[in-house]
């Protein structure tokens, strides 16, 4: 009888790049072994812009049209870092209320996120209605964007010295209606897909991290606060007036997949929670500061590293300037980085081959976010 | 954090010290060669356990490389950037996979767009965003992305550049104006 070798066994596979289990263009090489994952290696590159190249060849305010595309559908995250770090660096006050503005968008973007990730991960287990349903209440807090900034995906709302423009009359009570109606929608998620058998069968144990990891290889965000991980940026560091909302970091302890889907679903009522808050305390005023003519603006030579929570953990943007009118480098620290590469490698061995989908969109990677 | 800073300097050489622009940032420049001590000193004994990025910029005017080691802490809730310069024409250096597993990506992308050798890297030579790529690493400031552009892809004679739209607008702005 002729005797198999480990290798003969061994199957390899390739994941995407186009593919509905993957979160945007990615590409995985997973070794199987039967069913079971032995191991995988990540591959990027398919969305490769070159941003960072060019934003060294463009003007300051000319980059705002590229930082938002740095991860689609969460673009506030990425003008707010890029325009706190200019503002950091050349000297520039922002005006109160423009602050509270800001953080109202940061946190509707923050929503939105959380409800089309939610319909993700119900989607990838093949819980078909839940996507229908988050893809249309997403579509809500979309219209708020396009009332508010124009755009629905892309704002460019966010700019150095302030926002581009005040609220217009009446969308605070847009908003709390918004609000409201996704609250009572989200007993039906709950339903639907926290409280699934099949959710939680799978779920649960899924995906175990050791929590030493966390600190290990700089896992940040749900991943970590699923590991019992008190890390928020927003309470950490507070930017914008997150210092002057209350509100506590949503922790759990399971360190699995299910933990995390628990700490965004938490998530989702902190945000309306905030955004509520904010609504409430908003307070008049202006909400621009001039800024010297943009065509010819430079900027002290300098370097600073800001930081913020975007869905996925700590998203922060490293800038460097020279004295010149360009910048000199601008580095993005992607949060799926981390997750994608030396957590993934971790979490794989062992696995079943139908929960790895579920692990990828559970730890919420986006790609463009990698290779910018 | 000042207490940090001055107990740093009691045991290694600090070339520069520079405040941050807001209080939980400060940046200090070391010397390359004490680079891996200074990390792990700071990692075991200060709580800076959290890399959260590792970068390069091009200073070509001074031939010279500045990699950069951002950390943080969460006990102290601080930021802490720390810089060295390696020389630009023999661009070395040595990996801190042993200290952070994390930037081991972060190097290979280095290695890939900037040209950074960090030697220990199993992995820094696979391809990380570009394929098959034979031109200078392109994120150096010397790197021409036009003149790249015009002889990989040529001169196209597309029909958007038929078309003189300088030469539309300013008949429409004329009619306009007309009326």
């Amino acid at each position: 009888m002729k005797e198999f070798k480990r290798e003969d066994r061994e199957v390899k596979l390739f994941v995407g790049p186009q593919h509905p289990g993957v979160t945007g263009n990615m590409s995985f090489e997973i070794t199987l072994e039967g069913d079971t994952l032995t191991s995988v290696k990540t591959h990027v590159g398919y969305l490769h812009r070159a941003f960072e190249k060019l934003m060294e060849r463009r003007l300051y305010i000319q980059n705002f049209p590229l930082v938002c595309r740095i991860c689609v559908p969460e673009s506030d995250t990425n003008e707010e870092n890029y325009a706190r770090a200019l503002e950091e660096l050349a000297g520039i006050e922002v005006p109160e209320r423009a602050k509270w503005i800001r953080t109202l968008v940061l946190e509707l973007s923050r929503l939105q996120m959380f409800i089309r990730w939610m319909g993700g991960i119900a989607g990838t287990m093949g819980l078909s209605t839940a996507p229908q349903w988050a893809i249309g209440d997403r579509d809500y807090i979309l219209d708020l964007f396009e009332e508010l900034t124009g755009g629905r995906i892309y704002h460019i709302y966010i700019l150095p010295g302030g926002v581009r423009r005040d609220i217009p009359e009446g969308f605070e009570e847009r908003v709390l209606k918004v609000m409201d109606y996704i609250e009572k929608k989200l007993p039906d998620y709950d339903d639907l897909i926290f409280e699934n058998s099949v959710f939680k069968k799978r779920l649960i144990g899924l995906s175990k991290l050791d929590p030493a990891w966390v600190e290990e290889i700089g896992v940040t965000g749900p991943v970590a606060r699923a590991c019992g991980f008190p890390f928020d940026v927003r309470k950490e560091q507070p930017y914008e007036i997150y210092d002057k909302l209350d509100f506590d970091i949503i922790t759990e302890t399971g360190c699995d997949m299910y933990s995390m889907a628990l700490v965004r679903r938490r998530e989702i009522d902190l945000s309306i929670n905030l955004i509520r808050q904010i609504i409430d305390k908003m307070p008049k005023g202006e909400v621009w500061t001039p800024l010297p003519n943009v065509l010819y603006w430079k900027i002290p030579a300098g370097e600073t590293y800001v930081k913020t929570e975007a869905t996925r953990g700590e998203f922060g943007y490293y800038v460097v300037t020279d004295g010149s009118d360009k910048p000199r480098r601008i580095h993005v620290r992607g949060v799926s980085t981390p997750h994608a590469y030396t957590l993934l490698e971790r979490l794989v061995p062992g696995m079943n081959i139908s929960d790895f989908s579920v692990t990828i969109v559970g730890l919420q990677t986006c790609p463009p976010e990698i290779e910018r | 954090m000042e207490q940090t800073i001055k107990k740093l300097e009691n045991i290694f050489k600090i070339v520069k010290k520079e405040k941050g622009k807001r209080e939980n940032l400060n940046i200090l420049e070391v010397e390359k060669d004490s680079l891996h001590a200074v990390l792990s000193y700071l990692r075991d004994n200060e709580s800076f356990k959290h890399l959260a990025l590792v970068s390069c910029v091009d200073w070509i005017e001074d031939n010279k490389f500045q990699l950069s080691y951002i950390l943080w802490s969460y006990q102290r809730r601080v930021n802490l950037i720390i810089k060295i310069f390696i020389d630009r024409d023999k661009p070395e250096f040595k990996t801190i996979m042993n200290l952070f597993p994390q930037a081991e990506v972060y190097e290979r992308e280095i290695k890939e767009l900037y040209g950074v050798n960090f030697e220990g890297n199993p992995t820094q030579d696979e391809e990380f965003v570009l394929e098959d790529w034979d031109q200078i690493p392109p994120m150096r400031r010397d790197f021409d992305t036009l003149k790249y552009s015009n002889e990989m892809f040529g001169d196209r004679d597309s029909e958007v550049k038929k078309t003189n739209i300088r030469k539309i607008i300013s008949d429409y702005t004329d009619e306009w104006r007309r009326k």
